[in-house]
C-alpha cells in the first residue's frame, strides 16, 4: 500500500494523472524551449513526418488555452505525442518493475489510446515481465494466468512457451506436494490437450512421474491379488488412478479389480452399529440389520392390505382363511429341510426368535412336513399378516458366526466402519460389494461435496432441506424410502413429572413441531410425507399410502400452546403436592410425600448422534424453556430404549415401522414398561393382534391411535419421508425400498474417478 | 309276666341287635378299604412275594391306623393288571363296575396299588376311589431302590392318597361344621382319619333314589370353586370356613336324599394352570387380566401375575395356606373371586366376565376428560386475555379474542359428544354393562361442575359495554 502511494504519488509527478498534453520543442534564438499543448488531431494519427519547413503549425497552450499560436515547421526541434509519452513512461514503469503502476498506465492508455502504435507490444511485454516477477515471488498460478493470456494474443512470441512450461512446472510441484494429483493432472491435460504437448516440456516430465508412480502401484496391486488381498489390490488400483487418472490400461486393471473387489463407500450422518439387534425399531439399527440378517420373510414392499413379503428361503403361501400359513423351501435356495425349520418353530427354547416371532409360536396350532420342504403351518386363530411373524432367522444355532446375512463386522476406526462380504453366504452374487464401508459425516452438506467428487458412492439418508436442491443435480439419483421415519420423545417414568399425563400433554403443547420441522428441518420447505403427527403411528407418505392403515387423520395434530403447557404443568405441580396426597392416602402419607415433594428440575434430553436429531433437539430445548423447563441434552447410543438405563429423562428416537400391526405393539412395548401403560391401552395393543379381518384392524387401530393421542405414552414429534442419493454408476438399487440394503446383492459399482473439490 | 309278653321282649331285642348291626353312626363306623395290588418286573414279584404284601398291609393298618380302618388287600381282578402296570390312571369306574357291581357300594375306598419294577428300581403308585362319592383321587408316585422297603413304602403310600370323607352341617355366613367319618374312632391327632386347622376340603353333592343308592346319572355334583377350610373343632366336629367364588355356595334345597359331603384335598403338584375365558358358547382366551392371591384372612393380596396370550396363568402352591384367595382384576376393576387349592387340579377354567369394553370405555372417558381439562384451561386463558385488553384500553383486540372465544368448543358441547359416543360400548353382559354406565354417569357428573356457560355472557356484556364506552368518548 505504501508503496502504491509512493507510486500514486510519482503518478501524480508523471504523465499518468496529468491532462492529455503534447510536448513541443520549438528552437528559439536563446535555445530550445518545451511547451505543452493542447493535443493537436493530425490527419494520419501521428505529426507529419517530413512537413514544409515553412508551413505554420497552429497550436494552443495548455497554460493559455483558446489562444491559437503558429510556429513554423522549421522552428518546431520535435513534437511529441501525449500517447507515445504515455506510453514510454508506461515502459520505463515497467522497466522499474512496479506493475501495479504500469496496469494503471496501461488501463488509460487502453481508453484513451487503443489504437495507439506499440502499445499491444508494451503490454505485452508488461505482461511478461509481471508474469516474471510473479513468478520469482512464487505466484505461479497467476503467473501463469498472465502468460496463457500473452500466448494465447502472441503464440509465436519467442520463449513463452518455455516460460509457460517452467511456471506450470512449478504449480504441479505444488500440488503433488500438497498430495492434489487431481488438480496436477488436470492442469497436465489443459497442455496435453492442445496438439502442442511437444513444445512444454513440463507435460511430458510429468506424465513420466505419474506413469512411473501408477506403474509402481500397479505392479503392487497385482502382487495382492497374488497374495489373495484383494482389499489391498483395490485400494493400490484406486490410488493409481488417482495419481494418474488416464494412466493407460489403468481403468481396465482397475475395473478388474472392481470386478474381483467391488467396494461400496456409503456417507451416512448418524453412527454405524457392529450389529445391530435382529428386532432393532432404530433407523440406523434397521438400515443395518439387513447387512447381517437373513429372515424367513422379508418386507420388500405395501400393497393395498399391509406389507408384502418375500422369502429368500422359498415361498410364503397365506391361506384365504388366514388360518395358515404354508413355508415352501427351495432346494436351490437353501439347504435347510422343512422338518428343520418345524423343530425351530415348535422348540420354545430355540435361538434365533424374537419377540415378534414369539407372537407366533403362541398362536401356532399345528405343525406339519410335506416332501420334506414344504413345511405347513396351521394357526388357532386368524391373523391378517402371519408373514410378518416369520421375520426370524431359520436355523441361527446351527450357524458358524451369530449372524447369517450377507455382510459381517470388520472394522471401525475413527468415522469408518467396514463391513465385509462372509464368503459362505449362500446368495451371493458375482458382482455384489464385496465391501461396504460407512463414512461418517457432521453433515449432509460435506457428504454431498464427496459424492459429487467421487469419494463415496451414496449418501444413506439426506437431511431433509437438501434433498430439493440435490433432485436437479443430474449426475446423480436421488430416491427416497418407502417408509417414513417417526421421530418420538420417549418419557421416563421414573420422573414424577414424567409419569403424570398431564405433564406430558404439556410438553406437546409447548413445542412447536411444526416450526421445528418446517423452519430447521426442512429449511423452510416441504416434502411429501414429511408431516408432524398426532401419535407414533406411521402416517404413510400420502393419503393413498397403504401403509397408513393405522393411522387416523381425523385425530388433530395438538397445536402448539405454549400458554396451555404453562398450566398444565401448574396443574401437575398441584396433583404431585403433598396436599392432594394427604386427600387421596391420608396424613400418614402426605407427611411421607411432604419430604419427598418433587422439583421439576433440569430434564436431561438424550439422543442419538444424528445430524436430524442434532438439528431437531436444539430447539426443542429452547421451546421448553420459554414455558419454564430447563433442558441439558445428551448423546446416547441410539439403540438404546429404556431412558431410566440412559439416565436420562426425555429419550429421542427415531424409529422405522415395517408392519404397523406387529411393529407398533412391539414399539410400545419395548420402550414403556408395561406397568406404565393404562389397562385400556395394553388392552388396545393385544386385541391388534387378534384382529382377524382389515376392518377390525382399522377399528382397533383407531381405539390405539385415540388413546396414544390421550395418554401420550411416548410423545410424537413427526415423520420424515427420507430420501437417499447415489452416483449414476451404482446399479441395482431398488427403487423406494424399504430399508438401504434390501437388494445389496444386486448391487453393481463401477470405477469413478474422484475428482477434485 | 305272660308269654305274649315275653316273646315281644324277645323280639324287641332281637330285632334291636339287628338294627344294631345294620347301620353304625357315621362317625363311629369304620372306613371300608380294599386295596388292590398290582405286582410285576421283578423275579422276587411272584404269588407268594403279593401274599405276602397283601398281608403286610393288612397287619400294619390294624397296627399303625387302628380301628379307623377296615382294610383289606388283595391281588387286583386280572383284566386290571396290564391297565394299571400301564398307567394306573387308565382305570376306571367302568372298568371296576364291570368286574365287580357291588363292590363300589360296600366299601368307602378302593386304592390301586401298583408296585412295578423297571430300569433297577421300583415303583410304587397308588390311587385312590372314593366310592361314595365316585371321585378319584389324584395319583402319588414314589421310586425306591431298596427292596425291602416296598411294603412299608406302599403303606405310607396309601396313607398318603387317602383322603378323609365328611358330612356338611348346613352353612351360616359362610360357615360351616363337618362330621368326619369315623371321627369318634380317632383316638390319635395324626390319624389318617383325622384332619389338622388349615387343612382343606371340597364339597360333593350326592343325590340318591328313594332306595338310598346313588342316582345315575347325574347323582354325584362337584360344587365348583367351592372349598372348607378346616378352622377349629367342637364336639360335633370340624368347624370350617367355606370360600367359593359364588354368592350363596352351598344352597339349594334341603332333601333326606341329597347328601353333603366333603372330601379332603390332596395335592400332588407344585402348581395349577388357571385358564380365564369369557362365558358364552364361543369362550375366547382372556389375556392381560391381574391374578391377585391371598393366603391367609389378614394379609394383603399380593400380585402373581398377569394371564398370557392363551388366558393363562401357573398358580403356585404357598407354604402359607393350602388355599388360597385368588382376585381377578382388570384396570381398577375386580372381576371375580377364586379360591384356590393350587396342585389338586392340574388345570382349571373360570368363566369370567369379558371386561374388555369396559376398559376401552375407562380408556375413552380418561382421554374425555382430558379434553374437558384443555377446554376449561383454554376458555380460562383467553378468558384473561380478553380481560388483560379490556383492562388495557384495547376494545378492538378484546373483540377479536372475544370471536375466537365463540369459538372455542364448550363442555357442553364435549358432553354431547360423550353421550353419544356411549351407544359405541354397549356389552350383553348385564353387569359389565352397569359398570360402563356409571363410568358415563360419573363422566357427566364431573363434566357438569365445569360448565362455564356463565362466562361466555359475562365476556359478552363486558365487552359490548366497553365498545359502548369507546363510542360514547
Amino acid at each position: 500500500m505504501l508503496t502504491l502511494c509512493l507510486e500514486s504519488t510519482q503518478a501524480q509527478d508523471s504523465l499518468l494523472n496529468s491532462p492529455a498534453f503534447d510536448r513541443l520543442i520549438v528552437l528559439q534564438k536563446t535555445g530550445e524551449e518545451e511547451f505543452k499543448v493542447v493535443p493537436i488531431s493530425f490527419p494520419n494519427g501521428t505529426p507529419p513526418v517530413a512537413p514544409n519547413p515553412v508551413s505554420v503549425l497552429t497550436l494552443e497552450l495548455v497554460s493559455e488555452p483558446g489562444k491559437k499560436y503558429e510556429v513554423k515547421w522549421r522552428d518546431i526541434k520535435k513534437y511529441e505525442q501525449f500517447g507515445n509519452m504515455l506510453l514510454a513512461e508506461a515502459n520505463e514503469v515497467v522497466a522499474q518493475k512496479k506493475f501495479d503502476l504500469a496496469y494503471l498506465y496501461f488501463e488509460r492508455l487502453l481508453v484513451e489510446y487503443p489504437k495507439h502504435k506499440g502499445l499491444p507490444e508494451s503490454i505485452e511485454e508488461y505482461q511478461v515481465q509481471n508474469a516474471f516477477a510473479l513468478y520469482q515471488q512464487n505466484e505461479f498460478n497467476q503467473a501463469l494466468g498472465i502468460l496463457d493470456g500473452v500466448r494465447e494474443k502472441s503464440p509465436q512470441r519467442a520463449g513463452i512457451d518455455a516460460s509457460i512450461s517452467r511456471v506450470a512446472d512449478k504449480i504441479v510441484e505444488d500440488y503433488i506436494a500438497k498430495d492434489r494429483y487431481d488438480a496436477a493432472f488436470t492442469l497436465i491435460q489443459r497442455y496435453q490437450a492442445t496438439n502442442q504437448a511437444a513444445r512444454f516440456p513440463f507435460v511430458a516430465k510429468w506424465i513420466k512421474v505419474f506413469t512411473d508412480k501408477a506403474e509402481a502401484l500397479r505392479v503392487k496391486s497385482k502382487a495382492s491379488i497374488d497374495a489373495g488381498d484383494p482389499r489391498t489390490a483395490y485400494d493400490l488400483a484406486k490410488e493409481m488412478l488417482r495419481i494418474y487418472p488416464k494412466f493407460p490400461g489403468g481403468i481396465e486393471y482397475f475395473q478388474e479389480i472392481v470386478r474381483k473387489y467391488p467396494l461400496l463407500q456409503v456417507g451416512t450422518t448418524s453412527v454405524s452399529t457392529k450389529q445391530p439387534s435382529l428386532d432393532s425399531l432404530t433407523w440406523s439399527g434397521s438400515r443395518d440389520r439387513r447387512l447381517f440378517y437373513r429372515t424367513l420373510s422379508e418386507v420388500i414392499g405395501y400393497g393395498a392390505e399391509g406389507g408384502e413379503y418375500a422369502s429368500p428361503y422359498g415361498s410364503l403361501v397365506r391361506g384365504i382363511d388366514g388360518r395358515s400359513i404354508d413355508i415352501l423351501l427351495r432346494s436351490r435356495l437353501t439347504s435347510m429341510s422343512g422338518f428343520d425349520l418345524s423343530r425351530q418353530i415348535l422348540n420354545k427354547h430355540s435361538v434365533g426368535l424374537s419377540p415378534i416371532t414369539e407372537q407366533f409360536r403362541r398362536i401356532v396350532d399345528q405343525v406339519y412336513v410335506e416332501n420334506i420342504l414344504d413345511v405347513h403351518v396351521t394357526l388357532s386363530q386368524t391373523h391378517i399378516r402371519p408373514e410378518s411373524l416369520l421375520r426370524f432367522i431359520p436355523q441361527l444355532d446351527q450357524l458358524q458366526e451369530t449372524t447369517n446375512g450377507p455382510y459381517r463386522f470388520l472394522e471401525q476406526e475413527a468415522e469408518i466402519t467396514r463391513y465385509v462380504l462372509q464368503k459362505e453366504y449362500p446368495w451371493k452374487q458375482p458382482l455384489q460389494p464385496v465391501e461396504i464401508v460407512h463414512q461418517r459425516y457432521e453433515s449432509t452438506r460435506q457428504a454431498i461435496a464427496d459424492l459429487r467428487s467421487g469419494k463415496i458412492d451414496l449418501i444413506d439418508r439426506l437431511f431433509p432441506g437438501n434433498v430439493a436442491a440435490l433432485q436437479d443435480d443430474e449426475s446423480l439419483v436421488v430416491n427416497s424410502y418407502r417408509a417414513p421415519t417417526m421421530h418420538v420423545l420417549v418419557p421416563n417414568y421414573e420422573n414424577p413429572y414424567l409419569a403424570n399425563r398431564n405433564f406430558r400433554r404439556a410438553l406437546v403443547y409447548a413445542i412447536n413441531r411444526q416450526n421445528i420441522l418446517t423452519g430447521r428441518l426442512l429449511s423452510g420447505g416441504t416434502q411429501e410425507g414429511t408431516q408432524v403427527i398426532s401419535a407414533p403411528i406411521p402416517a404413510g407418505i400420502n393419503n393413498d399410502d397403504p401403509l397408513a392403515y393405522g393411522y387416523n387423520p381425523a385425530i388433530d395434530i395438538r397445536p402448539y400452546e405454549p400458554q396451555m403447557a404453562v398450566a398444565l404443568i401448574r396443574l401437575t405441580e398441584i396433583e404431585l403436592a403433598p396436599k392432594a396426597k394427604e386427600k387421596e392416602e391420608g396424613e400418614e402419607a402426605a407427611a411421607e410425600a411432604e419430604a419427598e415433594a418433587p422439583a421439576l428440575g433440569t430434564l436431561i434430553l438424550g439422543h442419538p448422534d444424528s445430524e436430524i436429531s442434532r438439528e431437531a433437539v436444539e430447539p426443542i430445548v429452547q421451546f421448553l424453556k420459554r414455558v419454564g423447563i430447563t433442558c441439558e441434552l445428551k448423546v446416547i447410543d441410539a439403540e438404546i430404549t429404556n431412558p431410566v438405563e440412559a439416565e436420562v429423562d426425555l429419550l429421542y428416537a427415531e424409529i422405522h415401522i415395517e408392519e404397523p400391526l406387529v411393529d407398533v405393539p412391539i414399539l410400545f412395548r419395548r420402550y414403556v414398561a408395561q406397568e406404565n401403560l393404562s389397562p385400556a391401552f395394553r388392552l388396545g395393543l393385544r386385541e391388534l393382534g387378534r384382529s382377524r379381518n382389515w376392518e377390525q384392524v382399522r377399528n382397533r387401530f383407531n381405539s390405539v391411535h385415540r388413546l396414544a393421542y390421550d395418554e401420550l405414552p411416548i410423545l410424537p414429534l413427526w415423520q420424515i419421508h427420507d430420501h437417499f442419493a447415489y452416483s449414476k454408476t451404482l446399479n441395482g438399487v431398488t427403487y423406494q425400498p424399504v430399508n438401504l440394503y434390501q437388494s445389496i446383492e444386486k448391487w453393481e459399482t463401477t470405477p469413478r474417478i474422484i475428482t477434485s473439490d | 309276666m305272660t308269654f305274649r309278653f315275653l316273646l315281644l321282649i324277645v323280639g324287641f331285642l332281637v330285632l334291636a341287635g339287628s338294627a344294631v348291626q345294620a347301620k353304625e353312626p357315621w362317625e363311629y363306623s369304620p372306613y371300608q378299604i380294599k386295596v388292590w395290588t398290582i405286582i410285576s418286573g421283578h423275579p422276587s414279584f411272584d404269588a407268594s412275594a403279593q401274599e405276602q404284601l397283601n398281608q403286610y398291609l393288612e397287619d400294619r393298618a390294624w397296627s399303625a391306623v387302628g380301628s379307623v380302618w377296615k382294610l383289606q388287600a388283595e391281588s387286583a381282578p386280572l383284566p386290571l393288571r396290564q391297565l394299571g402296570l400301564r398307567d394306573i390312571e387308565e382305570i376306571n369306574l367302568e372298568q371296576i363296575k364291570s368286574l365287580s357291581p357291588e363292590l363300589i357300594d360296600e366299601i368307602d375306598k378302593l386304592v390301586i396299588l401298583v408296585v412295578s419294577y423297571k430300569n433297577n428300581r421300583t415303583e410304587i403308585s397308588a390311587r385312590e376311589l372314593d366310592c361314595r362319592t365316585r371321585i378319584w383321587g389324584p395319583k402319588h408316585q414314589r421310586n425306591i431302590v431298596q427292596q425291602t422297603v416296598v411294603a412299608s413304602e406302599s403303606f405310607e403310600l396309601i396313607l398318603q392318597v387317602f383322603s378323609p370323607i365328611g358330612i356338611i352341617d348346613k352353612v351360616v355366613d359362610l360357615k360351616t361344621s363337618v362330621v368326619l367319618k369315623a371321627q369318634g374312632l380317632i383316638v390319635q391327632y395324626n390319624s389318617p382319619a383325622n384332619l389338622p386347622n388349615g387343612h382343606v376340603m371340597f364339597p360333593v353333592i350326592r343325590r340318591n333314589d328313594r332306595t338310598g343308592k346313588l342316582r345315575e346319572p347325574g347323582g354325584i355334583q362337584l360344587e365348583e370353586w367351592t372349598y372348607l377350610k378346616i378352622t377349629g373343632e367342637d364336639w360335633q366336629g370340624k368347624l370350617c370356613n367355606v370360600s367359593s367364588g359364588f354368592s350363596r355356595p352351598l344352597g339349594g334345597r334341603k332333601s333326606v336324599r341329597i347328601e353333603r359331603l366333603a372330601i379332603a384335598a390332596k395335592p400332588d403338584r407344585p402348581t395349577t394352570m388357571l385358564t380365564l375365558e369369557t362365558k358364552g358358547e364361543d369362550p375366547v382366551p382372556l389375556e392381560g387380566y391381574e391374578i391377585y392371591a391371598k393366603d391367609t384372612e389378614n394379609a394383603e393380596p399380593v400380585l402373581i401375575g398377569e394371564t398370557d396370550y392363551n388366558g393363562r396363568i401357573e398358580i403356585p402352591y404357598s407354604s402359607e395356606s393350602m388355599l388360597r384367595l385368588l382376585y381377578v382384576r382388570s384396570g381398577n376393576n375386580l372381576l371375580a373371586r377364586l379360591p384356590v387349592v393350587p396342585g389338586l387340579n392340574a388345570t382349571m377354567i373360570a368363566k369370567v366376565a369379558d371386561d374388555a369394553r369396559r376398559l376401552d370405555a375407562e380408556g375413552y372417558l380418561y382421554g374425555w376428560r382430558d379434553q374437558v381439562v384443555d377446554t376449561v384451561a383454554r376458555r380460562q386463558l383467553l378468558a384473561r386475555r380478553i380481560r388483560k385488553e379490556l383492562s388495557n384500553g384495547n376494545v378492538e383486540n378484546a373483540d377479536k379474542w372475544y370471536q375466537d372465544f365463540k369459538e372455542l368448543k364448550t363442555v357442553d358441547e364435549l358432553t354431547q359428544e360423550v353421550r353419544k359416543a356411549k351407544a359405541n360400548f354397549q356389552q350383553n353382559d348385564r353387569v359389565t354393562q352397569a359398570r360402563i354406565d356409571k363410568l358415563f354417569v360419573d363422566a357427566q357428573e364431573l363434566a357438569g361442575h365445569h360448565r362455564d356457560q356463565g362466562l361466555a355472557n359475562t365476556l359478552r356484556d363486558e365487552v359490548n359495554a366497553a365498545k359502548k364506552a369507546k363510542l360514547m368518548q
